[in-house]
């Protein structure tokens, strides 16, 4: 073998302590075949916005190399500063009209059987964008057939813009809690926890049909006495399903984590859900609230979503 | 014959360098964990392309790197050699 010093190959320092590291089971494995490159060309010819992108989401190669996404529509500025959240903020852009069929053109060219639209809080929108979801929803059904979940902000509350999507009926209707109520101001600004068990409550009153599905991200300094309580909560307005997951911190500028949640206390939690009654249960540190969604919904012999 | 050790297409960005796992003069071989990428909430490991000797990294720990990017040199023992 041949002996070169050093020097000819590099001038940098042999090596340099990291300055943070992950646990070991936030270790992804890297993503293979041409998926990945499918997913991202596809939504970028058709101008799509994904969650996966703007949340710099840790599942996106897995994701995208498995040609799924979850849209992100209303545009890719929110008008909320959620101090978890790395979807930029800022003033909002006009709605665009012709987004209901592009997003249904890339669920159809993913060949998507469960299509996850979510969107940024638009609270600029007297409607807070419900009309929008209402059309993407039908537009997506028309050309796929697929089960449509949606993932919607609280609307400020307004019942009249939660029912307007639900006149679309979607499936499947998320809308995530996020964190314990404690936590609220740090984490999710301007919402309000109870405004949001409300709405879930209503979906189920609305829709009993439908199946609702919320999710919280661990390690922001919640107590799993806290944690309890909130989920006691989900299930008081029959939450049908929960996603569980690890928070991360996009940025040094967001909260910050404080504790990496072991996998063995995600599968304790999930067990402990399940016996609250909760139908279908997803918990682990990658989990996010879209994360393999399709496998969250049961369908009947009908092919309709039982939960 | 020196063999670029690069960062593959990941799909994410934006990927910084974790931790080497190996120090230049060392011998690594095909397929060993090499380098670890931080992206966002999770790590990857980025295997050795060949059995052979580490000689240099060019990036460290910390440092933002791009899919293709070389992260360090390697020399690889030509058969025959």
């Amino acid at each position: 073998m041949l002996s070169l010093p050093l020097s000819e190959a590099t001038d940098k320092p042999a090596s340099r302590a990291p300055s943070r590291r992950l646990p070991p089971w936030l270790k992804r494995s890297l993503p293979h075949g041409n998926g990945n490159f499918f997913t991202q060309h596809l939504l970028r010819e058709l101008r799509l916005e994904t969650v996966c992108e703007n949340a710099r989401c840790p599942n996106r190669p897995e994701c995208y190399a498995r040609r799924t996404a979850t849209f992100m529509i209303l545009g890719n500025v929110c008008t909320r500063p959620c101090g978890f959240c790395s979807v930029p903020k800022g003033e909002p852009e006009g709605l665009q009209d012709d987004e209901p069929q592009r997003v249904a053109e890339a669920a159809l060219r993913l060949g998507l059987r469960h299509v996850v639209i979510t969107s940024v809080t638009r609270d600029d929108l007297p409607d807070g964008g419900a009309d929008h979801f209402y059309h993407c929803i039908l537009a997506v059904r028309a050309r796929t057939g697929a089960v449509i979940e949606v993932l919607t902000p609280d609307f400020l509350g307004k019942t009249e813009a939660v029912d307007r999507v639900l006149e679309a009926r979607p499936e499947v209707y998320n809308h995530n809690l996020e964190t314990v109520p404690r936590l609220y101001k740090k984490v999710r600004g301007r919402a309000d926890y109870q405004r949001s068990l409300d709405l879930l409550a209503h979906v189920k009153r609305r829709a009993p049909e439908a199946v609702t599905k919320s999710g919280l991200m661990l390690g922001l300094g919640e107590t799993t006495e806290e944690l309890l309580d909130v989920l006691a909560d989900l299930r008081a307005v029959k939450c049908d399903n929960l996603t569980l997951g690890q928070y991360w911190g996009p940025t040094l500028k967001h909260t910050p984590v404080k504790r990496y949640v072991p996998p063995e206390e995600f599968d304790a939690l999930a067990r402990l859900a399940r016996s609250l009654g909760f139908r279908q249960v997803a918990s682990g540190p990658f989990v996010r609230s879209s994360y393999h969604a399709e496998e969250m919904v049961n369908v009947d012999a009908h092919g309709y979503p039982s939960a | 014959m020196r063999t670029d050790i690069r960062l593959p297409e990941l799909g994410a960005d934006p990927a910084v360098v974790s931790v080497w796992f190996a120090d230049p003069g060392e011998t690594v071989y095909e397929g060993d964990r090499l380098v670890e990428i931080l992206v966002g909430g999770a790590t990857f490991d980025v295997s050795s392309p060949a059995t052979g000797r580490l000689i240099g990294k060019l990036a460290l720990a910390d440092d933002p790197v791009l899919p293709g990017q070389v992260l360090g040199v390697m020399e690889v023992e030509e058969p025959g050699s």
